[in-house]
């Protein structure tokens, strides 16, 4: 028998994903609200419209799951039982998470079918790129190709001219996607996860720090007004969420606030190509580069 | 100590109040350490705590009886070992007994070390002109309770033999570590240590590896103590001393635990030196689970032995019955904690994909190990077993 440790400690994907999931269970409530039942009850919406939220989010997260199972008994034969196999990846929450990072006006068909080719291929390709910010890009360029445009405006914030005020934003006002946008909750998940140790802290810290410092300075340079800038395009959930995918992002501590500021750089850069995948090709890039960030920050 | 962990989430094991005693094994066996010479002939009877091998170092016997021969059947930490078998007569018979010869305080530093030397009280380099003495009263593992049982059932004698130490090896401070979740230990001792104004009781946290020597120096000292010099003893070293200053006679029994999920009631026993640990088992424990195997010296930091004929020694802390663990190994998740919560500050996910980096800073206290996510068994990489599949 190997020397080994005799004792584990109770952590595991099943737990950090899960603990990660419901920590954001309150983004996601609000944003069943904001655009199903609020839509539906002001008549913006049909009965359809009143679960779309509903089956994007937790399609996704059925996806992430769905792909595991096939994965692990159809080409890993596995024997484990299901619960292990469900969370054998953090698939479900990848789908979960996209899932909320989407728009309200996504063509359905097309979100399900590239989410689950996607997060499959993913799954052959283990801990090269992160795989949120790939699936979103392809979406957003086939839902821009195929169906004349990608929006996160839904059809009550569209029907009015609106000024958002800096509360606006903080209880969930903005646009942004289905369940990105309340900022106090995405404040409240943020200290759940530190306060449980299950997010790169750093990553999302120094990210967030470096997008408003950015944005801060081109704000006084061009009088663009700031508070826009930080709260549109979900950039807050997306530093905090897809930024620290445990798999895919630097691990030491000198690379992890490397890795967050280089997000924060290539976001600000790529705002002005496409100010909605900037944050994804930001992390797409950074992520490609994770294991050069760790080796070479780590090397004295 | 943000590095470290509490383990309290895990199933703690509790172990009876009272020392349960195994001191009357049917033989004992004696390992010979290499360039050694036995001075005892088959069939002859040695009397407890007489001198039968002899090399730098004498080493004792631990019971009076006949000597049966030199059997290589036996192992220490799975290495094959010649031992001196010795069977037991149970009548404790002593050559000479020593008795007290005098006030421990008495001593002088070079009596003292003789002593221990010559008794082998305990490994420690006794430093020349270091300023601290610090007592680690901590378990090395979470699972142990040996010192504590030793804190708990001879704190006077403990206390007695620090302030001795004080005097004799003229250090300016010293300072007692016990883990504050030792509710009785406290209360023992801080009853016990006004008698001795000079020495200062620290609780530690009740947090890993704080246990491990180098680990408890740097939390507990400043920079300027350290480099002044430290001469550290654990509770069992001490207790050693308290034996081999008052009354003169070598280390022949140690406080082992005894505990793990395969058995029914955790215990901490005495236990004669020499004695294997198939016999300590068969007299000791109840097992509930016959598919059991055996790690010796802590769940966590310790090792898992091939066989059963294996002999206590006088590093063996702790013994633990364990069913098997079916958690499987995964891939890594990049989470980082193995790095960040490393105590010495290395990066075992880098050491294991890199086989000839450099692993020596290591302590071996298996922390990575225990909070991998993924399962991921970073202890072999790191003590070098690269047999072990990627």
């Amino acid at each position: 028998m190997k020397n080994n440790v005799y004792v584990r400690s109770n952590r595991s994907i099943q737990t950090i994903s899960l603990t990660r999931m419901v920590l954001l269970l309150p983004m996601i409530i609000y944003g069943i609200y904001k655009n199903g039942i609020y839509l539906y009850m002001h008549h913006y919406c049909g009965v359809m419209g009143l679960f779309k939220p509903i089956i994007i989010i937790f399609g996704g997260a059925l996806i992430g799951a769905l792909v595991n199972i096939i994965y692990e008994y159809i080409f890993k034969h596995s024997k484990d039982s299901l619960l292990s196999i469900l969370f054998s990846s953090f698939h479900i929450e990848y789908g979960l998470i996209i899932g909320c990072l989407m728009s309200i006006n996504i063509n359905v068909y097309l979100y399900f079918i590239i989410l689950f080719i996607g997060l499959f291929i993913s799954k052959f390709v283990k801990n090269r790129v992160n795989i949120m910010a790939l699936i979103f890009i392809i979406i957003y360029i086939l839902q821009s190709k195929m169906f004349g445009g990608f929006s996160y405006i839904n059809a009550y914030e569209s029907s009015k001219v609106f000024s958002y005020e800096f509360m606006d934003y903080m209880i969930g006002r903005g646009v942004g996607g289905i369940a990105t946008t309340h900022i106090i909750l995405l404040i409240i998940a943020l200290f759940g996860m530190y306060v449980t140790n299950n997010n790169k802290n750093h990553i999302s810290l120094v990210s967030i720090l470096t997008i408003i410092l950015l944005f801060a300075f081109y704000s006084i340079y061009s009088n663009h007004p700031f508070i826009p800038l930080i709260f549109a395009y979900n950039y807050l959930f997306i530093c905090s969420y897809v930024a620290t995918d445990f798999v895919t992002s630097c691990y030491t501590v000198k690379g992890t606030i490397l890795y967050g500021s280089i997000v924060g750089i290539l976001l600000f850069g790529f705002y002005f190509l496409n100010p909605i995948l900037a944050p994804y090709i930001a992390i797409l890039i950074a992520s490609v580069l994770n294991n050069l960030i760790d080796r070479k920050v780590n090397k004295s | 100590m943000n590095n470290m962990i509490s383990v309290n989430d895990y199933k703690s094991i509790s172990v009876e109040k009272k020392v349960r005693d195994f001191l009357n094994p049917d033989y004992v066996y004696i390992p010979i350490p290499y360039g050694y010479s036995i001075i005892v002939k088959t069939e002859d009877h040695v009397f407890k705590e007489q001198v039968i091998i002899k090399g730098d170092k004498c080493i004792y016997s631990p019971v009076s009886g006949k000597v049966i021969g030199v059997t290589d059947s036996m192992h220490i930490h799975n290495a094959n070992i010649n031992c001196l078998i010795i069977e037991n007569d149970f009548e404790e018979r002593v050559e000479n007994r020593h008795g007290v010869s005098k006030y421990i305080n008495d001593f002088k530093k070079e009596e003292m070390l003789e002593l221990i030397d010559k008794y082998q009280a305990c490994d420690i380099n006794f430093r020349e002109n270091a300023k601290t003495l610090l007592i680690n009263g901590i378990d090395k593992d979470p699972f142990e309770r040996t010192r504590s049982f030793i804190i708990n059932s001879y704190s006077d004698k403990l206390l007695e033999t620090i302030d001795a130490l004080l005097t004799i090896l003229d250090v300016q401070e010293t300072i007692f570590t016990i883990n504050n979740s030792d509710t009785l230990n406290v209360v023992n001792v801080s009853n016990n240590i006004g008698t001795y104004p000079n020495i200062k009781l620290k609780l530690i946290p009740d947090i890993y590896p704080l246990g491990f020597p180098s680990i408890l120096i740097k939390n507990v000292l400043s920079k300027r103590e350290i480099n002044d010099g430290v001469i550290m003893l654990n509770v069992e070293d001490v207790y050693n001393i308290y034996n081999v200053l008052k009354r003169k006679k070598p280390i022949t029994e140690k406080l082992v635990t005894v505990s793990g999920n395969a058995i029914e009631s955790p215990l901490v026993v005495n236990v004669k030196i020499g004695t294997s640990m198939a016999d300590l088992i068969k007299n000791v424990c109840k097992v509930c689970d016959d598919n059991y195997f055996v790690v010796i010296n802590g769940l966590i930091a310790g090792i898992s032995l091939k066989s059963l004929s294996s002999v206590i020694t006088s590093s063996t802390r702790s013994i633990f019955l364990s069913t098997k663990d079916n958690s499987k190994e995964s891939l890594c998740i990049n989470c980082g904690l193995c790095n960040s919560k490393c105590p010495v500050h290395l990066n075992p996910k880098y050491l294991r994909e890199h086989k000839n980096a450099d692993k020596s800073k290591c302590i071996h206290c298996g922390l990575c190990t225990y909070l991998c996510p993924s399962k991921i068994n970073f202890k072999t990489y790191l003590e070098g077993d690269e047999s072990h599949e990627k």
